[in-house]
C-alpha cells in the first residue's frame, strides 16, 4: 500500500522520534511512505488561533501537492496535522463557498480528493494482519492509552473512534501483547501549545493526566502527538518542582511500542531520545 | 335560468377597511344570472343569517353565494343557513375575500377590484353546483382501546361506565403501564400502585371490558363506525382459563433473565408475572430464556403445576373484531443514555436512569425499597441527578422538552431525603419546569425543606476515582466549573416515541410527528383526535405528559368516542370522490396516491363488449375529500363532489371573463 | 452596573468568520463544565457565548480567549451543536484585527512569532521561533534546561530547513491579511 506521508513540522524537530519509529513499523508492514515534495507547514495551531482562512488554506496547499502523487490517502501521524488536513477536507466539503475561496487563494489546483487518515486509523484496519507479525510481544507492560483531543475533536471533522471513550489504541496495543488499563484522561487536553506561553497551565493538565494515569496502575503512557508527548514527557521535571511529586513515567509513541513489538530492534525507535528514559521500564530494559 | 342571491360581508371593518363591499354588492348584481346583492356588517350573525333566509324567500333564489372569510372559517354556519332557507346546503359557494383579500392587500381600489372578481368566478362555479346529500352509516356499538397503562385503563372505564362494550388491549403480560413502575406520583406523593390497582382491577372485573393482553394489532381495516381490526394474541404457554395464579411455576423454575418491568435492576425467572398486582395474574412463559425452548430440557413448571394451564405448544391466536371507534393510548418509552459516553451510562454501574432509581426506591422493587447503589449495595451518601438527558439536546437526543423529568426528578429528591435524612442531593439543571397544580410549591418544598442543592447547569463529564464518581459540571450562577464527589449519578432521561409506533400508526392510517409522536388533529382545539375520523390518542403516545394529563386525555378521548358509540348511524360531509366507471381504465393509479386506503376493486362486465374488466370503486366510508385520485386520474374518470371539474373550470372561465379596467 | 444595549454586530462579524451562530446557545453551561482550562479563565466559556449574544466587546480583551487550548471538549458536547472553539478562533481573531490590547499579551505574541517563521521557511523552525519568543517575552531562562536536555537528545534542530514552497506561504498569508 502506498500513501501519501505528511510529516509535519514537529516529525522533524521534536518529534522526531515519532518520525523515526513511523517509518520503521511502516517498513515492517510494507506501508510505502512517500512523503509530499515540497510540503508546508500545517499552520496549527497559531494559524487558526488568528486567521480563519489561512488555516484552511495551507493545510489545503500541501493537499493538493499530494494531489500530483499516485494515491488515495494521506496520512500525518502527528494529531495536529491531522486534525487541520481534515478540517480543510471536511469544511470544504461541507461548504462550497469555502472550498472555493481555498481554491482562489492556492497557486495550484486543489480537488479536495483525498482522503486524510491518522496511523491509528490505518493499522486498526489491520489489526489481524499486525499480531500476525508480532513476534515479541510485550507481555509484561501496562500502557495507559492517551489520545488527547486532536485526534478525536471536534468529532464532526476527526470522524475517527468514539471521541468520549476511544479504543483504537488500546486495541493495538493489545495486539502488541501488552496490557492497558482503563483510565480517566485518554481524551483530556495536555495543554499543546501553551507549554510555551504558559508553562504554568501545563503542568496542572498534565498533573492530572499522569496523575489518573498512575493510579490506574500504568507502567507507560502511549501517546498519538507529538504535542501530547512533549508535555508529558518534559514538564514531569517541573511537576516534580512545584507539585513534589516525582512520577518518572515514560512517554512512548504508539509506534516505538508497536515497532518493539513487531521485532524492530529498539535502538532504531529512537527510545533514547526521551526525556524519562523508557528503559527504567523492566519490560524494557531486558530487549 | 338560476336566481343567484350574492351577500357581501363587511366583517366589522376586517374587510370594509379595504374593500368597498356596498360598491362590490352594487357590481356584483349586474352580473349574469345574479337577481339579489347586498352587503351586510356581519354576515354570520344571527341577522345576517336571517337577511340570507328572508331573501331565498322573497326573490325566489335557488343559489347564495356569500363573499366573506375563509369557507374553514363559516361554511358550515352559511350552508346550515341556507338549508333553514329550503335550498340544499351544498347550493351556496363562499367567496373568500377576507383572508385572501382583505387581510393581505392594502391598496383599496385593487381590493375591491380583486373582492368582485373572486365573487364574479364563485357565481359561475355556485351555477354548477350539484345537490348532495350527506352519507350515512351504521355504527358497531363497540370500542377498541390500544395501550393498557393509566391513558388506555381509564379510557376503557369510562366507555364501559356510559354502556359500551370496550377490548383493552396491551402488548405486555400485565396492564399497567408506566405507572405501575412508579413508587410515588407527585406533588401529592400518593402511592402509585395503590391508586393505580382499584382501577386496574376494576377493569378485569368490569362486565363491558375485555382484557387481552400480551396481544397486538395485526390489521385494521375499515373506517368511523365500522373499523375491522385483528388481534394477534401471542402465545403465552399458559393456558389462562386454567391458571388460578398460584405462583408455584415461578417458584420452581430454575432460569433467569433480566427484568423488563425492574428496568434491567433486578431479574425475574423464566416464566413470569411481571409484578404481583398483575392484571390478569397469569404469567408468561418468555421463549428465550426459557430452558424447554431453548434446550428442549426442564419443563419443571409444568410438572408442578396443579391445574394443568402450562402448554408449551401454545401458538398465536388471531381474533377478529369489529370496532366503532378506536382509542390509541400504547405511551412512551424511555431515551436510552448510552450516546452520552460523557456520563459513562453503561460503563460505570452507578450511573443509572430515573427510570431505574424509580425501581430502587419501590418497596416491591428489586432492593425492596432501600437505597442500595449497583456496583456495591451500599447506600449512597451524595447523588447527583443530571436533568435534560436526551431533551433539550440536538446533538445526542431531542430538541423538545420532555415535561416530566423536572418533577420527578424533584420527586427522586424528595424520596431519596425521605430514606436517608443525611444523603446529600444535587441536582443540575437549566430550567425547572414546575407548571402545574402544586408543582412550584413541591419543587420549592424539596429545595427548601429538603435540602437538595440545585445547580444551574449542565455537567460536562462523569469519570470514576477511588470508588466515587467524580461529577464535572458547571454552576453558570457561580461562574464556575464544580466537582462532585457521588456515590450515585441518576441521569434524568427523556420520554421518546415507542420503537414500533410508526408501525402502528400505518395501520391506523393516522400520522406521526417528525420525532415519531402521534399527531393530533389540533394541537390547541383538537387535542384528543387525530386527523382520522373515529381515532382517538391519549396519553404520552402523543407527547411527554404527566399522569394528571394522561387521564384528562384519556376522558377527552372517551367521551369523544362515546359520542360516537351514541349515534345509530354516522352521517358525513358528501364531498368525496366518484368514479365514473365507464371512463376509467382500470390503472389504480389513484389507489397509489390515496392517503386513506379508500380506492377498492370492482370487477365489471362492459355492457357493449361483454368483456370483464377491473374498475376503481371509492369506500365513501373512509374517503376524507382529499382530491389526490381526482387529479392522478388518467382518464379523468374521477370526480370530487362538490368540487367537480366542471365546477371549478367555470370558476376559473368567470374569473377569466370578468371585464379589467 | 451595565447599561444593556444589546448589539449583534459581534455575532454577525463571529458568524462572517466561522459560521457559528452564537444566539443558538441556551446557556446550559455544559461548555464550560468541559473546560479543562476554565479554572485559569476570567470569563468562562458559557459567559464568553453570553457576551457575545449580547455584543459586549468587552469579551475581545478576557483573558479566555488566549487561554482557550482549542481542545474542543465543548464543542464534542454542546448539545445544540454549537462550535464553540470556533468561536474562540473567531474573537481570537477580530481581537486581533481590531488591535484590542491583550489580558495574556505572550499567547498572541506566540502565535504572531509562529506564523511569521512559518512564512518567512514554510515550516516551523522551532528553535528559532522559540529563542526569538523567549527574547521578546522576556522569559528567556525558564524552561532553559529542559531546552538542553532537548537539544542533547536531537529534538531541537540546530539548522533551519526550509519547504521549496515557503514563498506559496507567504502569499497565502499576504492574501489572507496575516499581520
Amino acid at each position: 500500500m502506498k500513501v501519501a506521508y505528511f510529516p509535519g513540522c514537529s516529525l522533524h524537530s521534536t518529534g522526531i522520534e515519532f518520525d523515526i519509529s513511523v517509518r520503521e513499523v511502516c517498513k515492517a508492514l510494507e506501508i510505502d511512505l512517500e512523503e509530499i515534495e515540497g510540503w508546508v507547514c500545517c499552520g496549527a495551531t497559531s494559524a487558526h488561533a488568528t486567521n480563519h482562512l489561512l488555516s484552511l488554506a495551507m493545510p489545503a496547499y500541501s493537499l493538493a501537492l499530494a494531489e500530483r502523487m499516485d494515491v488515495q490517502d494521506v496520512v500525518a501521524p502527528c494529531a495536529a496535522c491531522f486534525n487541520r488536513l481534515k478540517h480543510a477536507v471536511v469544511l470544504s466539503q461541507q461548504n462550497e463557498e469555502t472550498y472555493n475561496k481555498i481554491k482562489e487563494l492556492l497557486p495550484i489546483p486543489w480537488e479536495n480528493k483525498l482522503r486524510v487518515r491518522n496511523l491509528l486509523d490505518i493499522f486498526s484496519n489491520m489489526l489481524e494482519e499486525i499480531s500476525s507479525k508480532v513476534t515479541k510481544p510485550l507481555s509484561d507492560i501496562k500502557l495507559a492509552c492517551y489520545y488527547g483531543c486532536l485526534l478525536l475533536r471536534p468529532p464532526h471533522i476527526c470522524q475517527f473512534d468514539n471521541p468520549e471513550n476511544p479504543q483504537t489504541m488500546d486495541e493495538l496495543m493489545k495486539a502488541c501483547g501488552a496490557q492497558v488499563v482503563d483510565w480517566a484522561f485518554k481524551t483530556e487536553c495536555c495543554g499543546a501549545n501553551l507549554t510555551i506561553p504558559r508553562p504554568d497551565l501545563v503542568v496542572e493538565l498534565t498533573y492530572r493526566i499522569l496523575k489518573s494515569a498512575k493510579t490506574a496502575g500504568a507502567d507507560a503512557i502511549v501517546t498519538a502527538c507529538p504535542f501530547c508527548h512533549l508535555n508529558l514527557d518534559a514538564r514531569q521535571a517541573d511537576i516534580h518542582k512545584t507539585k513534589g511529586e516525582l512520577f518518572n513515567i515514560p512517554i512512548l509513541y504508539f509506534t516505538q511500542i508497536l515497532g518493539i513489538a513487531l521485532g524492530v530492534p529498539p535502538k532504531k525507535l529512537g527510545l533514547t531520545r526521551h526525556l524519562v528514559d523508557p528503559f527504567l521500564l523492566p519490560a524494557l530494559r531486558r530487549r | 335560468m338560476t336566481r343567484i342571491g350574492v351577500f357581501v360581508c363587511w366583517c366589522g371593518a376586517n374587510i370594509a377597511r379595504t374593500v368597498d363591499v356596498e360598491l362590490v354588492a352594487q357590481k356584483a348584481s349586474t352580473l349574469p344570472g345574479v337577481v339579489y346583492s347586498t352587503s351586510y356588517l356581519y354576515m354570520c350573525s344571527d341577522p345576517g343569517q336571517a337577511l340570507i333566509k328572508d331573501a331565498i324567500r322573497d326573490y325566489n333564489l335557488d343559489r347564495v353565494v356569500v363573499a366573506s372569510c375563509s369557507p374553514a372559517m363559516h361554511e358550515p354556519t352559511f350552508r346550515k343557513a341556507v338549508e333553514e332557507g329550503g335550498l340544499n346546503p351544498y347550493f351556496m359557494e363562499m367567496a373568500n375575500i377576507r383572508e385572501q383579500n382583505s387581510w393581505v392587500h392594502d391598496d383599496r381600489v385593487a381590493a375591491t377590484e380583486k373582492a368582485f372578481e373572486l365573487i364574479a368566478a364563485t357565481v359561475e362555479r355556485v351555477k354548477r353546483a350539484q345537490p348532495l346529500e350527506p352519507l350515512g352509516f351504521s355504527v358497531e356499538k363497540k370500542a377498541l382501546v390500544i395501550g393498557g397503562g393509566i391513558a388506555g385503563i381509564q379510557a376503557a372505564l369510562d366507555i364501559a361506565e356510559a354502556g359500551f362494550k370496550v377490548y383493552l388491549v396491551e402488548k405486555t403480560p400485565s396492564i399497567g403501564g408506566r405507572m405501575a413502575q412508579f413508587d410515588k406520583t407527585f406533588p401529592t406523593l400518593d402511592c402509585a400502585m395503590c391508586i393505580l390497582s382499584p382501577k386496574m382491577v376494576d377493569c378485569y372485573r368490569h362486565p363491558n371490558i375485555t382484557i387481552l393482553s400480551y396481544s397486538e394489532i395485526e390489521e385494521v381495516k375499515g373506517f368511523v363506525g365500522n373499523f375491522e381490526v385483528t388481534i394477534r394474541k401471542k402465545a403465552r404457554s399458559v393456558d389462562e382459563k386454567l391458571c388460578t395464579g398460584c405462583g408455584l411455576c415461578i417458584e420452581k423454575c430454575p432460569s433467569k433473565a433480566k427484568s423488563e418491568f425492574d428496568e434491567g435492576v433486578g431479574e425475574r425467572k423464566a416464566i413470569y408475572i411481571p409484578f404481583p398486582q398483575a392484571v390478569p395474574l397469569v404469567p408468561v412463559i418468555d421463549r428465550e430464556a426459557c430452558l424447554w425452548f431453548s434446550k428442549g430440557r426442564c419443563g419443571l413448571c409444568q410438572r408442578v403445576c396443579p391445574t394443568k394451564a402450562i402448554d408449551y405448544s401454545q401458538q398465536d391466536t388471531f381474533i377478529k373484531e369489529r370496532f366503532g371507534t378506536i382509542i390509541v393510548a400504547t405511551g412512551a418509552d424511555v431515551f436510552d443514555p448510552v450516546v452520552y459516553e460523557e456520563y459513562g451510562y453503561g460503563r460505570y454501574p452507578d450511573v443509572i436512569t430515573s427510570a431505574q432509581l424509580e425501581r430502587i426506591i419501590d418497596p416491591s422493587g428489586p432492593t425492596k425499597g432501600e437505597i442500595l447503589r449497583p456496583s456495591d449495595g451500599k447506600h449512597p451518601q451524595s447523588v447527583v441527578f443530571i436533568q435534560c438527558v436526551g431533551s433539550r439536546d440536538e446533538q445526542k437526543g431531542y430538541p423538545y422538552c420532555s415535561r416530566v423529568c423536572c418533577m420527578y426528578t424533584a420527586k427522586h429528591a424528595f424520596l431519596l431525603r425521605e430514606h436517608l435524612p443525611n444523603v446529600k442531593l444535587y441536582i443540575f439543571y437549566i430550567d425547572i419546569r414546575a407548571f402545574g397544580k402544586g408543582y412550584e410549591e413541591f419543587v420549592r418544598r424539596v429545595q427548601d425543606e429538603l435540602g437538595a442543592n440545585y445547580i444551574r447547569g449542565r455537567v460536562g463529564r462523569i469519570y470514576p476515582e477511588k470508588g466515587k464518581l467524580i461529577v464535572q459540571g458547571a454552576d453558570t450562577l457561580l461562574g464556575q466549573q464544580v466537582r462532585i464527589e457521588a456515590d450515585l449519578v441518576v441521569l434524568a432521561t427523556a420520554l421518546v416515541p415507542q420503537k414500533d409506533v410508526e408501525e402502528l400508526a400505518r395501520k391506523l392510517s393516522i400520522s406521526t410527528d417528525q420525532y415519531g409522536w402521534l399527531m393530533e388533529a389540533h394541537p390547541k382545539l383538537r387535542p384528543a383526535e387525530t386527523m382520522t375520523k373515529g381515532i382517538f390518542i391519549a396519553g404520552t403516545c402523543q407527547f411527554p405528559k404527566d399522569i394528571s394529563d394522561s387521564v384528562a386525555q384519556a376522558s377527552a378521548a372517551a367521551s369523544k368516542a362515546i359520542a360516537i358509540l351514541q349515534q345509530e348511524w354516522l352521517y358525513s360531509e358528501p364531498v368525496v370522490a366518484r368514479v365514473n366507471k365507464n371512463k376509467c381504465v382500470g390503472c389504480f393509479a389513484c389507489k397509489e396516491v390515496c392517503p386513506y386506503s379508500a380506492i377498492e376493486e370492482e370487477a365489471l362486465v362492459e355492457q357493449t363488449s361483454g368483456l370483464e374488466k377491473r374498475v376503481a370503486k371509492v369506500n365513501e366510508g373512509l374517503c376524507q375529500g382529499c382530491g389526490n385520485c381526482a387529479s392522478a386520474c388518467r382518464s379523468q374518470a374521477i370526480d370530487l363532489l362538490g368540487f367537480t371539474s366542471e365546477e371549478l373550470i367555470a370558476q376559473l372561465e368567470g374569473l377569466a371573463k370578468v371585464e379589467r379596467e | 452596573m451595565l447599561d444593556l444595549v444589546a448589539d449583534d454586530t459581534l455575532a454577525n462579524q463571529i458568524k462572517e468568520i466561522c459560521g457559528e451562530d452564537v444566539r443558538k446557545c441556551y446557556q446550559c453551561g455544559k461548555c464550560t463544565a468541559s473546560c479543562p482550562l476554565s479554572f485559569a479563565m476570567d470569563i468562562k466559556p458559557n459567559q464568553v457565548m453570553r457576551m457575545a449574544q449580547l455584543g459586549l466587546r468587552d469579551v475581545l480583551s478576557s483573558s479566555t480567549i488566549w487561554i482557550c487550548a482549542s481542545c474542543a471538549s465543548c464543542t464534542a458536547r454542546c448539545p445544540l451543536d454549537i462550535r464553540i472553539s470556533y468561536v474562540m478562533d473567531a474573537l481570537r481573531e477580530i481581537a486581533l484585527k481590531e488591535d484590542v490590547s491583550p489580558k495574556e499579551p505572550n499567547i498572541p505574541l506566540f502565535h504572531k512569532i509562529f506564523c511569521r517563521w512559518v512564512g518567512w521557511l514554510g515550516k516551523l523552525y522551532e528553535l528559532g521561533f522559540i529563542m526569538e519568543y523567549k527574547l521578546r517575552s522576556r522569559q528567556l531562562f525558564n524552561d532553559i534546561a529542559m531546552g538542553i536536555k532537548m537539544f542533547l537528545r536531537g529534538k531541537l534542530n540546530p539548522f533551519p530547513s526550509t519547504s521549496p514552497n515557503s514563498e506559496v506561504v507567504r502569499q497565502l498569508m499576504e492574501k489572507t491579511g496575516q499581520k
